[in-house]
């Protein structure tokens, strides 16, 4: 009995040994590669550091020269500008193109593998192939002037450079967001809609009643991932228009790499990366709040 | 009957109307790839090539080291794929089917990094990077960059959904805990192992911040770094820009038409992304 016993204790604590092993090198990995700067950006945020000297505490400093600087204010608000400006927009265009796909029969396989080619492309030949077609003599302006438009310097006027932006971005993500959808889509069973429908409920009953409560989780998880992913951006701004002009499209992101790179000061680079970082969290925790609060209805 | 007919055309014009939109700005990035110097911009606009000029693809890549910049994302690409369906698939099987001293701090760690978005941490990451001797090496561009939590999060889902019994079985017929990972486990979550592989290799082939920061040395530069330095140079015509558009983008295209289902599958069940 003793023996079956320490055997059993030696045994369940060599299985634990190994779930720990297994776990260890990632959970390392990340401590290493994602905790460890993070509280790193923290303490740096508190010292001013240029790369050369080593870094000085100077308490707030950088946390009061972030907050009350122009230049980081107009920066959240081009960023606060182009994250809405493109996802509320890709939410009701996604979604609707997913409906569509989910209704169609002919060709469906075509209709979306068509549909998803943004998605495919990588990042930077979307960038690239925008940046041609918003040129002064390119297509979009091309395709502008019959309807009596004059050509307009879509990147490097001011009044256009967001708009421009946003646009690329709505082509990029709405297929993106799209395939999101028609997973969920394809998940709502079609015998819900058909008995609504024999009951009388016209199409938007049925969308408002059946398909979106169903959709719920689908929703969430796009409405929080697409502006998450929307504050990430970095490389559209950095290759399009570089944030110009002037500071006209200089989102957080870029913000930040020019305070390091261009004028080596990371202390405040990294005030800005702990208030962008609180920022974006408050904004995670708030819309899961909401958006899933009203779920026990 | 005819409302549903009605709506029917309606549906499908709507779709080929959204489909046009998407096609458009592909087929001219192709088509002017494809173009003469002198046809790219014309008003009013040409959509297709006077004739086709397929040497555009061979002056443009030849221009830059193209193909060493391709082999450089391959090689980070596909080393953070390797990297995070082995870390992935075993922190995922630890957190879905053990019980450890530490277990719950561990996973909430890995969860509290999902919350941290990379462009908030580039700058403590670069000067951590900077103070090993990292910058201008292949580990310094690869290694920080690929894993994500994602992975083990979806890993885990995946795997809390296989029975313990499996792997108690496996126990009994004498496997080791290394067997049970290789021979029971991973065969058995093929589909998130694919989704965890497919969105490694997909991000860190879009990633440009971080290749910025450490690389600037040419001969480690990626596509992404590579393409759009090309495209900044001054006497650089935008014909050839498109060819190296096209370029970057044949490796991911020739990955989805291999892989369609797991690839879209990736998508949904990861649903990140960088931009």
């Amino acid at each position: 009995m003793r023996t079956t016993n320490r055997f059993r204790f030696r045994y369940s604590t060599r299985i634990s040994l190994w779930g720990f092993l297994f776990a260890l090198p990632a959970v390392f990995y990340l401590a290493l590669f994602s905790l460890y700067p993070m509280l790193n950006a923290l303490y740096l945020s508190f010292t001013r550091y240029d790369l050369i000297s080593a870094p000085e505490w100077i308490g707030l400093g950088n946390y009061q020269q972030v907050l009350t600087s122009t230049s980081f204010q107009s920066s959240l608000q081009i960023t606060f500008l182009y994250v809405f400006g493109t996802v509320v927009p890709v939410w009701f265009l996604s979604f609707g193109i997913a409906m569509l796909l989910n209704r169609a029969r002919v060709f469906s396989g075509g209709w979306r593998t068509l549909l998803f080619i943004p998605t495919i492309l990588p990042l930077l030949t979307v960038t690239l192939v925008w940046k041609l077609l918003f040129n002064l003599r390119g297509p979009i302006n091309g395709l502008l002037i019959p309807f009596g438009i004059d050509p307009v310097a879509w990147l490097s006027d001011a009044r256009f450079a967001n708009l421009a932006l946003i646009i690329t971005s709505w082509w990029h993500a709405s297929s993106y967001y799209m395939i999101l959808f028609l997973a969920g889509l394809q998940a709502v069973p079609v015998v819900y809609q058909e008995a609504a429908a024999l009951d009388g409920a016209n199409a938007w009953q049925r969308l408002r009643h059946v398909i979106l409560p169903l959709m719920r989780p689908t929703i969430v998880l796009v409405v929080v991932l697409s502006i998450i992913n929307g504050f990430r951006t970095f490389a559209l701004q950095y290759v399009m228009t570089g944030g110009g002009p002037g500071t006209a499209t200089e989102i957080v992101p870029l913000l930040i790499y020019k305070t390091a790179f261009a004028f080596l000061r990371m202390g405040e680079a990294s005030a800005m990366s702990v208030v962008y970082f609180l920022l974006i969290l408050v904004f995670s925790l708030i819309q899961l709040r909401v958006l899933q609060g009203g779920n026990d209805e | 009957m005819s409302r549903r007919l009605a709506g029917a055309i309606g549906t499908y014009a709507l779709l080929f109307l959204a489909t046009l939109l998407t096609l458009i700005p592909v087929i001219w990035m192709v088509s002017t790839s494809l173009k003469p110097a002198d046809q790219v911009f014309t008003y009013p606009v040409e959509w297709f090539p006077r004739s086709v000029q397929w040497d555009n693809y061979t002056s443009a890549l030849t221009a830059r080291p193209f193909f060493l910049y391709l082999a450089n994302s391959v090689l980070q690409s596909l080393i953070s794929m390797v990297i995070s369906v082995v870390l992935c698939s075993a922190a995922g099987y630890s957190f879905a089917h053990f019980r450890f001293w530490g277990r719950d701090v561990m996973f909430v760690l890995v969860l509290s990094t999902l919350m941290i978005p990379f462009e908030v941490i580039a700058v403590p990451l670069y000067l951590q990077v900077f103070a090993w001797g990292w910058l201008n090496t292949y580990h310094g561009l690869i290694l920080p960059t690929a894993l994500s939590a994602i992975g083990i999060f979806i890993m885990r889902q995946y795997l809390m959904g296989i029975p313990a019994d499996f792997i108690e079985s496996a126990r009994m017929d004498g496997a080791s805990e290394l067997q049970i990972l290789f021979r029971v486990i991973w065969p058995l979550s093929t589909p998130a192992m694919s989704a965890v592989a497919i969105f490694s290799f997909v991000y860190t082939w879009n990633s440009y911040l971080w290749p910025l920061l450490v690389v600037n040395q040419d001969s480690l530069r990626t596509l992404p770094l590579g393409m759009s330095l090309f495209a900044n140079e001054l006497t650089v015509s935008y014909n050839r820009i498109m060819a190296v558009a096209v370029f970057g983008a044949l490796p991911l295209v020739a990955l989805f038409l291999a892989l369609q289902r797991s690839f879209v599958r990736g998508i949904v069940l990861t649903g990140l992304r960088e931009g």
